[in-house]
């Protein structure tokens, strides 16, 4: 029971409100979390704070990774990401507000990594 | 909707937000304002391009084809910023004081599709009047008298 607990521990419940994760994740889809952050790469989409309101999350996909330098579509400058940032971005690019606004993220704002949806049912299954 | 709220509480279930706005109520009509004042100067140069003597460098129809990308581009953005601010934060109260207010977005939108289809700065300068009036609107329902001061240094010369 013991190492049960911790393991349990790891996964979360989060309802996703918006269209910015479109065409993966929709409005109203509830899906599993997992807290273990050996699990994040590029690519991941995660669930993170907001920088001062930690009470507020949000969903994006990870893009940048830290330490890269990186250049995005629509910008012609390149960003250097620090050692504990990472960039974010929506997969509805036409429609999301996310790190081309708002820049890299911190670490320490990242709360999960999305791995399952378990509603709708017929949308039920791994989330990559 | 309640019964789904109460769900979500009893099981645990907190939301996160896939914002495809700016997050936590924050909205100004400014970068839609930004973005037709730039549809209007693209306008106004495109119509002031002078072409009677022939095409004599590559970089005249490359300056062309910059202006008409900024275009179309900003017209977009506008249609974008000021859509966010009519479906979020306008609210119906707001319209019972502001009865205008589905027209002048509305126009707004017609209008950002008419610089985009043509080269119309006579369209595009009325697409900044109405920005402008949607501003007014804007700022008016969270008690500030809204003035762009800056307008026309922004703007800038031709």
């Amino acid at each position: 029971m013991n190492k049960l607990l911790p393991f349990i521990n790891q996964f979360r419940l989060f309802n996703i409100s918006g269209r910015s994760m479109l065409p993966v994740l929709s409005d109203g889809d509830v899906v599993i979390t997992t807290s273990r952050i050996d699990f994040y790469q590029r690519g991941s989409i995660i669930v993170f704070t907001h920088n001062v309101n930690k009470e507020i999350l949000f969903v994006k996909r990870i893009i940048g990774l830290p330490t890269e330098i990186f250049n995005y579509n629509g910008s012609f400058k390149n960003i250097r990401i620090h050692p504990d940032e990472i960039f974010v971005l929506g997969d509805n690019q036409l429609d999301s507000f996310d790190s081309r606004k708002y820049g890299p993220i911190k670490m320490d704002q990242v709360l999960a990594k999305i791995i399952f949806r378990v509603w709708p049912l017929h949308k039920f299954g791994l989330i990559k | 909707m309640k019964f789904k709220n109460h769900l979500y509480n009893l099981l645990g279930i907190r939301t996160a937000f896939a914002h495809c706005d700016i997050p936590c109520g924050i909205y100004d009509p400014i970068s839609a304002k930004i973005a037709a004042q730039t549809v209007l100067k693209a306008s106004m140069r495109l119509e002031a391009v002078d072409f009677s003597n022939g095409v004599t460098s590559v970089s005249q129809p490359n300056g062309v084809a910059r202006l008409i990308h900024v275009k179309e581009e900003h017209a977009q953005q506008v249609k974008n910023e000021l859509n966010i601010i009519w479906s979020d934060y306008f609210k119906s109260e707001h319209l019972e004081k502001y009865p205008d207010l589905h027209n002048l977005f509305w126009n707004a939108n017609k209008l950002a599709g008419t610089t985009k289809q043509n080269v119309d700065s006579a369209s595009a300068r009325k697409l900044v009047e109405i920005v402008d009036e949607i501003s007014q609107i804007f700022w008016a329902t969270k008690g500030v008298d809204y003035k762009d001061n800056v307008s026309d240094v922004r703007f800038g010369a031709i």
